[in-house]
């Protein structure tokens, strides 16, 4: 596999994550996903910062944007 | 039918299933909670020959991910964001900061970022609602929110 297609690979799987973290995976593929994750601490950090990014959304929302 | 035996028997794994979902001990410790009193209170609809552990990872999964969007949905119809308001507890001193950084970097966005991430990830529609809602297909709601998170984050970390 060259370099370009790894990247390529890499790119759709941190796709992936942002759709599993937005609840668009249905079990399966969730399940196969949260294996590869589990592989690669580069997936798992950026699993934990996109689901830290969407509670911090969340709670900005609530905290700043209640009276609009 | 299952007995509860084998329901415990399949705990190591729903727990495994859980903190890998949830990235939390205590989060993980609810979710497993609340599976396994689904699927007691589901039993009946087990059939017999089904393999539990995917059985009752499905009703994990469906738990984690629609909980708040079905909560929402249903408790404030088509306006969320009373049930958003509802949900949120008064900042801890260490979040006032993070959530004024958050505050800054949402207005210093493009009203099109700012309008993708409040779309998805504060009040959780799916992308193809947020493609009909913009007119744009599913495969730009993808990219411009993927775009949105990146930018939101380089501004948050450069302070600028």
């Amino acid at each position: 596999m060259t370099q370009d297609s790894k990247d390529e690979e890499d790119m759709i799987i941190y796709q992936r994550i942002e759709a599993l973290v937005d609840g668009e995976l249905d079990h399966d593929q969730a399940a196969q996903l949260l294996d590869t994750i589990e592989k690669k601490s580069a997936f798992k950090n950026y699993y934990e910062k996109i689901t830290k990014q969407n509670e911090d959304l969340k709670k900005w929302w609530s905290v700043y944007k209640k009276d609009h | 039918m299952f007995s509860h035996q084998e329901l415990i028997n399949e705990l190591p794994g729903l727990k495994r299933f859980a903190h890998k979902l949830s990235n939390s001990d205590a989060d993980a410790e609810d979710l497993v909670q609340t599976t396994v009193v689904k699927a007691l209170s589901n039993k009946e609809k087990f059939k017999d020959g089904t393999d539990l552990f995917k059985w009752g990872s499905k009703i994990m999964y469906n738990t984690f991910v629609s909980g708040y969007r079905r909560k929402t949905k249903f408790e404030t119809q088509y306006d969320p964001e009373p049930y958003i308001e509802k949900q949120s507890t008064a900042p801890k001193q260490r979040d006032v900061v993070r959530l004024r950084e958050v505050e800054d970097a949402m207005q210093k966005l493009s009203d099109e970022h700012n309008e993708i991430l409040v779309l998805v990830c504060v009040k959780g529609l799916k992308y193809k609602r947020v493609a009909t809602l913009l007119d744009i297909p599913v495969g730009t709601v993808r990219s411009r929110l993927s775009r949105a998170r990146q930018q939101l984050e380089e501004i948050m970390q450069s302070g600028t």
